[in-house]
């Protein structure tokens, strides 16, 4: 019988109501973060502008309704328009515009390969965490096990103390959530395999996802507009995407570690690692 | 007179129902009549889409109405006590979501559990959830629909709108651009998802969202789209008669011009339109 209820069940607004409160903390930026300010132009007093502060050293994207467009707010001064003074209305007057974490990526490489972000050498069980669900990797560790970077990138501000929030080179962003200490703080740069943080209860859930384009449409503001990735690791059984049932290894070996290095940050890399 | 000039109204209004096929009997709290006369006219659209693929048997289902999710919630629970879908989540406050509706084939029941959202929201979910009954209906006696048809064709007459013009369906933005980035990723397995089991189906519900549904939704649309009525009843037909251990995407590639090559790319140029 129950199989028979399954097969009708309609979840409604799923891809919202799926996402654990945790990422949705997560998620959630400081207040103040992002600030908009009508100004006179440095040079032009007939000039006004309207420029947002990004305080996070990661961008975001402003959504404006009324004319259907996107900003990416860099961290910094941006000044996303100007208009004369004695101008009528402009865009933004209506004050129907949304902020996401993120930028649309433009080089997105699905084929990525990340690091387990547990020790070295340690087989480790893992799930679909039960919580985040969406593709968030629950690694079974024990409690105070170190966690590692799975791919650097820059720690994004977040009020959210049990998780870390990444931004990497692509425009993707990684989460570690139920850590019950980090070691980085925002404005951080962290270098894959790098320390992070300690899990909590039970071990560490990790996940990449983006923002993504194809979920927005004209006029309707999306709540939860990011795609998860379904990452590739660096394991013991090769680069795999995690098959369900299966333990696996990390392996941090120095091509994956020099992944994203420049030639002089590879060179440097490979002399103090002889050393 | 009077009696006589109202049915003749009711006749050009609901024009598609054919009244000796469909019946439906309301319970619970009730609902606005003009959403009622609504519920019947996409009925009898219904009963002629799937006429038309061969449902001969007449049909009576029970559309029980909940006002609130709470009472809907304890309603279940009354029926299913250790059944934890039928708990409250907190996150169905906070972020709108939760079960919203159910069909319960053994009874021939669909359940609203909840119009806090308005009566149009309301009535997309009863459209989904109707559909489940009439393709329970189609497959009466046969092999059970495979999960990925149940699904898409209930959301493709979700998303019906009656108009004055008649029928007109909204495809959402929302489902293409899903599967556009399922694409995208390199994560489509159309002969897998063709062949996926309901617990296969409600595993990728769980770690996808309604990607899933999205997919069913639009693989069903171009099925729909590409096929001729002939095709499309030999399909319907082949399914019925399927093995229960047979793969569900051999019958789908062998009546596809082109098999699942073609389709997966029909589906690319579609969700990119």
């Amino acid at each position: 019988m129950k199989k028979f209820l399954f097969l009708a069940l309609f979840f409604l607004c799923a891809a919202q109501a799926l996402q654990a409160q945790t990422m949705y903390q997560l998620l959630k930026y400081p207040k103040m973060t992002i600030k908009g300010v009508w100004e006179l132009s440095e040079h032009d007093n007939n000039v006004v502008q309207l420029n947002y502060y990004n305080n996070d050293r990661c961008p975001y994207l402003l959504y404006v309704i009324d004319n259907k467009k996107f900003y990416t707010v860099f961290p910094g001064k941006n000044t996303v328009y100007s208009k004369k003074r004695s101008a009528p209305d402009d865009p933004f007057s209506k004050n129907t515009y949304y902020f996401y974490r993120g930028k649309f990526p433009k080089n997105l490489n699905p084929a990525f390969v990340y690091a387990m972000p547990v020790a070295e050498g340690t087989e480790v069980e893992w799930m679909i965490d039960p919580r985040e669900r969406m593709r968030s990797y629950f690694f079974k560790v024990n409690y105070a096990d170190t966690v590692y970077a799975a791919r650097s990138g820059m720690v994004c501000s977040s009020d959210f103390e049990n998780g870390l929030l990444v931004y990497h080179r692509d425009d993707t962003f990684g989460a570690y959530l139920n850590l019950s200490q980090r070691f980085v703080d925002a404005g951080s740069i962290v270098k894959v395999g790098e320390p992070i943080g300690l899990a909590h209860m039970g071990g560490v859930s990790f996940s990449v996802f983006f923002l993504d384009e194809n979920l927005f449409h004209a006029d309707k503001p999306k709540s939860y507009p990011y795609s998860q990735i379904t990452p590739y690791f660096r394991t013991d059984k090769g680069d795999v995407k995690l098959e369900k049932g299966v333990k696996y290894s990390a392996v941090k070996d120095d091509p994956l570690i020099m992944q994203e290095m420049s030639k002089s940050e590879q060179k440097r890399y490979l002399k103090n690692r002889k050393k | 007179m009077r009696k006589l000039l109202l049915a003749l109204l009711c006749c050009a209004v609901f024009p598609a129902i054919s009244w000796s096929q469909v019946k439906i009997k309301y319970t619970g709290d009730p609902l606005p009549s003009k959403a009622m006369g609504k519920i019947e006219s996409m009925m009898g659209h219904m009963w002629d889409y799937y006429s038309s693929m061969g449902l001969k048997e007449a049909m009576e289902v029970e559309l029980k109405v909940f006002k609130s999710k709470k009472e809907g919630y304890r309603y279940m629970r009354s029926l299913y006590p250790d059944d934890p879908n039928y708990i409250e989540q907190p996150h169905d406050k906070t972020m709108g979501g939760g079960l919203a509706a159910v069909y319960i084939p053994k009874k021939k029941l669909a359940v609203l559990l909840g119009i806090e959202h308005g009566t149009d929201e309301a009535l997309t979910i009863i459209y989904h959830e109707l559909s489940h009954h009439y393709t329970r209906m189609l497959f009466k006696g046969a092999t059970y629909p495979p999960i990925w048809l149940n699904e898409g064709l209930a959301e493709h007459f979700e998303c019906l709108k009656l108009k004055r013009s008649g029928v007109v369906s909204e495809f959402p933005h929302a489902n293409k651009g899903k599967v556009k980035t399922l694409i995208m990723l390199g994560d489509l397995n159309l002969e897998k998802f063709l062949n996926f089991t309901q617990k296969e189906f409600m595993e990728m519900q769980r770690n996808e969202g309604q990607t899933c549904y999205s997919l069913a939704h639009v693989t069903v649309t171009v099925l729909l789209e590409n096929l001729s009525v002939e095709q499309r009843n030999t399909l319907i037909s082949q399914l019925q008669k399927r093995p229960v251990n047979s793969k569900v995407s051999d019958i789908v590639a062998s009546i596809y011009p082109g098999g699942l090559p073609a389709l997966e790319k029909e589906i690319l140029e579609f969700v990119s339109r």
